[in-house]
């Protein structure tokens, strides 16, 4: 399948662009250029007539662009999240429903159920309370956006909601725990992520809007991932159990 | 009482402004659209942060009706670009300010296209999910609500979100038929009334109110808005009251 995969320059969308390529044709997009992906655009997502043209002979897009200020020369002419960021998945959405895409992924943070946190076993079922920080609101909004356009046109969109995003490929340290997070309750590796990306882009769903929490898995889960695993096969390959063992020694 | 209006050169600040002055209000009308220098509007825009923090100092309510309408001379982009931004970003940048100035009631003005998606034979009230169509008008106008909604979880009773029909002046036309119209003067009634609502009814630390014409065959409930704390009744429609 031909993919766009945008914000394919960023710390989870290069790893996405780069594991979806073993099965996918990759086109990127990003205001940071691209030099592992062959098939790449600079750009920002402030234009709709730039992303109807880069969605020529698309078949999916795996949504990951947010905006980001200027960047080594790339000035984007507007970088809110409630200015480019909402503006530009209704953009998004409305050029692929112009080119007749059938799938969308759409990535969210799991960040938007903020207030909702001194509870547990928190499913997709949860209304966001995004508060009024700029980026969960946001992507809140965005969400929504996602949501009437999957009911209106026929267009399927997987939402996917996670945090704490974390990376062994670095260190080298496949089973180490990733320190950056101190002891992760609800985290994910960026290659679970990617493997999300996948199943969402390509496997059927029970309707055409449906959010997905993608984590590693763990016991007593906050953010349960159960309906990715039964929806569309997702088995995470990374957790941090090493670091709630005690070790000896 | 200090109220704040964005977009008081529109059809509905128009009308809006000089009413809340009758009622002893220091009005403080703003508009992207006034002209420089003009001493009876100060031109702001909802778009910048920094006009909308100077224009809140010392309000204690603001009447938010700035949005952005459809420019032929512009292409479609460029007017769904205008919408989302001056909705999204404009009622951000406003609320926001509002907040840091300790702002006690912001009334959004909204509007009743948000059910578009239900059929006319169904009746809908405040409870219904909003059903938007996929135009820029309907997603930035539903969108803007849940930005309210999210203010007024943070600052509880801030926001009251008022979603009006469609206004007409004078006598309702027949295209008007469905009952989603609105005569101005109710709507610049409500929306007077709106500033001195004192909390709201339910659990809901956000005031969100349908606001149609007073018709026997509506599809607008008015139950909310007519009971309860806000007490308002629109006085025009075709439902009369009961004779003696």
């Amino acid at each position: 399948m031909r993919i766009l995969v945008t914000g394919a320059a960023g710390y989870i969308g290069s790893i996405v662009a780069r594991d979806l390529a073993r099965e996918h044709e990759i086109i990127g997009v990003d205001m940071r250029p691209m030099p592992k992906l062959s098939a790449a655009r600079v750009m920002d997502l402030n234009s709709y007539e730039e992303i109807y043209h880069v969605l020529d002979g698309i078949e999916a897009i795996a949504h990951l662009a947010w905006p980001m200020g200027a960047y080594e020369g790339f000035e984007p002419r507007e970088s809110t999240p409630l200015g480019a960021g909402v503006r530009g998945v209704y953009h998004l959405l409305k050029a692929a429903v112009e080119r007749g895409i059938k799938r969308v992924v759409f990535q969210s943070t799991i960040n938007i159920t903020g207030p909702s946190w001194d509870n547990w076993r928190l499913t997709e079922e949860e209304l966001p309370r995004p508060g009024i920080s700029g980026y969960t609101l946001g992507k809140t909004l965005a969400e929504e956006v996602c949501r009437s356009f999957a009911r209106v046109h026929d267009l399927t969109i997987a939402v996917i909601r996670f945090g704490g995003v974390f990376t062994l490929e670095e260190t080298g340290q496949e089973h180490a725990a990733p320190d950056q997070h101190g002891i992760p309750s609800s985290c994910v590796e960026r290659r679970d992520i990617a493997q999300a990306y996948g199943l969402a882009l390509t496997r059927s769903l029970p309707s055409r809007f449906e959010i997905f929490h993608i984590f590693h898995d763990r016991p007593g889960e906050r953010f349960p991932i159960d309906k990715a695993k039964r929806i569309l096969g997702f088995r995470p390959q990374f957790n941090c159990e090493e670091l709630w063992r005690h070790t000896s020694g | 009482m200090q109220v704040v209006v964005t977009g008081a050169l529109g059809r509905l600040g128009r009308e809006l402004v000089p009413r809340l002055a009758r009622e002893g209000h220091q009005v403080l009308p703003s508009d992207q659209q006034a002209a420089d220098g003009d001493p009876a509007t100060v031109k702001a825009d909802v778009l910048s942060e920094d006009e909308m923090r100077d224009l809140c100092v010392g309000a204690e309510a603001v009447v938010h009706l700035a949005c952005a309408s459809w420019d032929e001379g512009l292409s479609t982009a460029e007017n769904e670009t205008r919408i989302l931004d001056t909705r999204l970003k404009g009622t951000y940048n406003l609320m926001k300010a509002a907040a840091e100035a300790g702002v006690r009631r912001v009334v959004q003005v909204s509007d009743l296209c948000v059910y578009s998606d239900y059929g006319p034979d169904i009746i809908v009230s405040e409870d219904f999910l909003p059903l938007p169509d996929c135009t820029a008008q309907q997603q930035s106008v539903y969108l803007s609500e849940l930005i309210g909604r999210e203010f007024a979880r943070l600052h509880p009773g801030l926001v009251l979100t008022l979603r009006l029909g469609r206004l007409v002046t004078g006598e309702p036309a027949a295209s008007d038929g469905d009952c989603g119209w609105l005569a101005m003067t109710d709507a610049v009634e409500a929306i007077a009334r709106a500033l001195a609502v004192d909390g709201y009814d339910g659990l809901s630390q956000w005031g969100i109110y349908n606001l149609a014409a007073d018709c026997s065959g509506s599809r607008f409930s008015l139950l909310k808005i007519s009971s309860g704390r806000f007490g308002f009744r629109p006085a025009h429609g075709d439902a009369k009251e009961e004779g003696p």
